[in-house]
């Protein structure tokens, strides 16, 4: 296997928070010992629910947030000890598509402007070169030539995520992180962006970081799976494997919850009950076991360990084995 | 039996200066005890708006402006302001997408289920308490005895949605109406308060309009549903028959385009275009500009609601 594109390495970051002016600190876990890899050219989703820390993980990827603990290595170099020159280039070669096409663009630039800019500050493109290089990515995307001009309030949420994506793919990146980039779209335009990326993935060899809570557009896109849920993940695999063959708990509730068009029979719905736990104060031992249908003694008291159950396939499951292969 | 609510032409426009946004235009529907009608569409489509139409909620500069809401043999518009206020809460409820909107920020959550009952069922502040408790209960919030205590930002998504709900059933409605209910909320949490409106719906035999955008939701939970689309029902059939059967272009589209029906990595079927600016003038059907069968006579006249096959209206001159 060649070495990642992008790796983290047991990454961790805790914020500092104070309920009020004169509360005691208290640390919220936000991210707690992630593991992730991407290849080249492959498309990775992140699942999990909101609070769990999806869109920490993908600003500590990016290099936008300094981690507490651990490293993010970018083809075998580490962010944290990159010179000016290093991180200019992986700026370059990492992009981020946004969920909301609304606060993403610049109300007062021109869409030429706002797709051109990532080629005028990393001095890639200038005069009628760059008016060309703004042409050919509008193209791409399925923007008209007509829209260089115009203003970001001129159109339709769909349209916006298009400009949103032009601009990331602006300097060539090798990877892209998507932070729910169809979430706040109409389902009949939600396709046609699931559409583009998927032909842009296949076209221009990116790796993709796909974050998402909606697991059907995971599914969709993605080769490779995980599932966060506080601050962790607790399963990693193949897509396949993950969505017919999971082997944690909190994989299978997640799965089942999802109201389905063509409700399956014999499958028994899994109600969680509660809320999921504060990462102010994470439970001890599994961070699932509170809600857990099957936790026993030990769950509360170890943490288990993201383990190889089936060659690629992780889980943090005491009982991984037990439950879903016998 | 007559159905417990029926509507018929309802329009509901909004005067914006020199235009008018025909926001639902023309919509039939009925409903009857104890059944769920799914209202379906996306944003701007007008389901909302019909929602606020059956409370008389409509914010202006929205005004309704022709059609009939019967509702147990009255016609909602035509009651006073006084009288509608005896039926909304009492008879009809309604919870929101959104639940820390729909409750007041600087009232315990107590006072604010308690204020529906002193109002609408002359409870005692002592007895409102205690029924109060029950309520709370009866949606699954542990400990109630103290959570009637709490202000709303004290509690999580899911419980806040909770309180709205037993809010909306404190008095027994006969129709509940649920404006993207779980919408704000995790799938994890959405199973819990879409099993718990279920329960209740079993309960007490009401009626339930589930307005939504999430196709999922609707067939599992909805016994008939209505695709709107531009202000417009174009098709409604019992759930079942709906998902198997589409007939309408647009129906067609939604359902090709979900992730769900695709085979994984393969491109996904899409509508072109996007939804219509309600306040441009439009001629003829609504949907004609992004459909993929249009002729030209969709594009000269609106297309009725007529019944293709039994209990299967569609809106489209492909079925005369």
């Amino acid at each position: 296997m060649t070495a990642p594109l992008l790796e983290a390495r047991n990454l961790a970051k805790y914020f500092p928070v104070a309920s009020g002016p004169f509360a005691p600190r208290q640390t919220l876990n936000a991210v707690d010992g992630l593991d992730l890899s991407l290849a080249a050219g492959e498309a990775v989703g992140l699942a999990g629910e909101s609070g769990c820390g999806k869109s920490t993980v993908a600003r500590l990827l990016l290099g936008l947030t300094p981690p507490t603990k651990g490293e993010v290595l970018f083809e075998g170099g580490n962010l944290a000890e990159m010179g000016k020159r290093d991180l200019a280039s992986f700026r370059r070669a990492a992009q981020l598509i946004f969920q909301d096409p609304f606060s993403s663009l610049n109300p007062r630039q021109r869409v030429g402007d706002i797709i051109g800019e990532p080629l005028v500050v990393h001095g890639y493109a200038s005069g009628s070169e760059l008016r060309e290089r703004v042409a050919r990515l509008m193209e791409k995307v399925g923007l008209a030539e007509e829209h260089f001009f115009r203003y970001p309030h001129e159109f339709s949420g769909g349209q916006r995520q298009r400009i949103g994506i032009a601009r990331a793919l602006a300097v060539e990146p090798r990877l892209l992180v998507a932070d729910e980039p169809v979430s706040a779209l109409d389902l009949s335009v939600q396709a046609q962006i699931i559409n583009l990326l998927q032909e842009l993935k296949r076209e221009l060899n990116l790796a993709f970081l796909f974050i998402a809570h909606d697991l059907s557009v995971v599914r969709h896109l993605c080769d490779r799976i995980a599932i966060m849920y506080l601050g962790r993940i607790v399963e990693t695999g193949p897509r396949d494997a993950v969505f017919e063959r999971f082997l944690h708990p909190y994989t299978e509730a997640l799965l089942s919850a999802v109201p389905h068009i063509h409700p399956p029979t014999g499958n028994k719905r899994i109600i969680l009950p509660g809320d999921p736990p504060s990462p102010l104060s994470p439970p001890p031992g599994c961070p699932f076991h509170t809600r857990c249908p099957y936790a026993e003694g030990v769950c509360s008291s170890t943490t288990p360990l993201l383990t190889e159950r089936d060659p690629g396939h992780l889980a943090a499951c005491h009982f991984s084995m037990k439950l879903y292969r016998s | 039996m007559p159905p417990l609510l029926n509507v018929t032409g309802l329009a509901t426009h909004f005067h914006l200066g020199t235009s008018t946004l025909k926001a639902v235009d023309g919509v039939d529907f009925s409903l009857n005890e104890g059944e769920t009608l799914a209202i379906v569409g996306e944003s701007g489509c007008g389901k909302s708006m019909t929602a606020c139409s059956l409370m008389r909620l409509v914010p202006p500069p929205g005004n309704i402006v022709s059609g009939s809401i019967v509702f147990g043999g009255t016609d909602l518009l035509l009651l006073s302001d006084k009288e509608m206020r005896d039926i909304r809460g009492n008879s009809i409820s309604m919870i929101f997408q959104e639940p820390m909107t729909s409750l007041n920020p600087v009232l315990t959550v107590g006072n604010q289920i308690g204020e529906v009952l002193r109002l609408h069922r002359n409870l005692t502040r002592r007895e409102a308490l205690a029924e109060t408790v029950r309520l709370l209960g009866l949606v699954g919030i542990p400990a109630p005895e103290q959570r009637v205590e709490d202000y709303p930002h004290q509690l999580s998504g899911g419980m806040r949605q909770r309180i709205v709900i037993a809010m909306a059933l404190a008095c027994q409605p006969r129709l509940l109406i649920a404006d993207e209910p779980t919408t704000a909320l995790d799938v994890t949490i959405q199973a819990q308060i879409l099993e718990l409106i279920d329960r209740l719906q079993r309960e007490n035999g009401m009626a339930l309009l589930l307005i939504t955008h999430d196709l999922g939701i609707v067939a599992e939970r909805a016994d008939r549903t209505a695709i709107m689309y531009a202000g417009k029902i174009v098709e409604t059939a019992p759930t079942a028959e709906l998902f198997q059967n589409p007939l309408h272009p647009y129906t067609c589209g939604l359902l090709a385009s979900l992730p769900q029906n695709a085979v994984p990595g393969e491109p996904l079927a899409t509508i072109p275009g996007h939804v219509p600016n309600l306040a441009d003038e439009q001629q003829g059907c609504g949907f004609c500009p992004r459909c993929p069968a249009k002729t030209w006579e969709c594009r000269q006249s609106t297309p009725p609601l007529k019944e293709a096959s039994s209990n299967h209206l569609v809106r489209c001159w492909k079925f005369p």
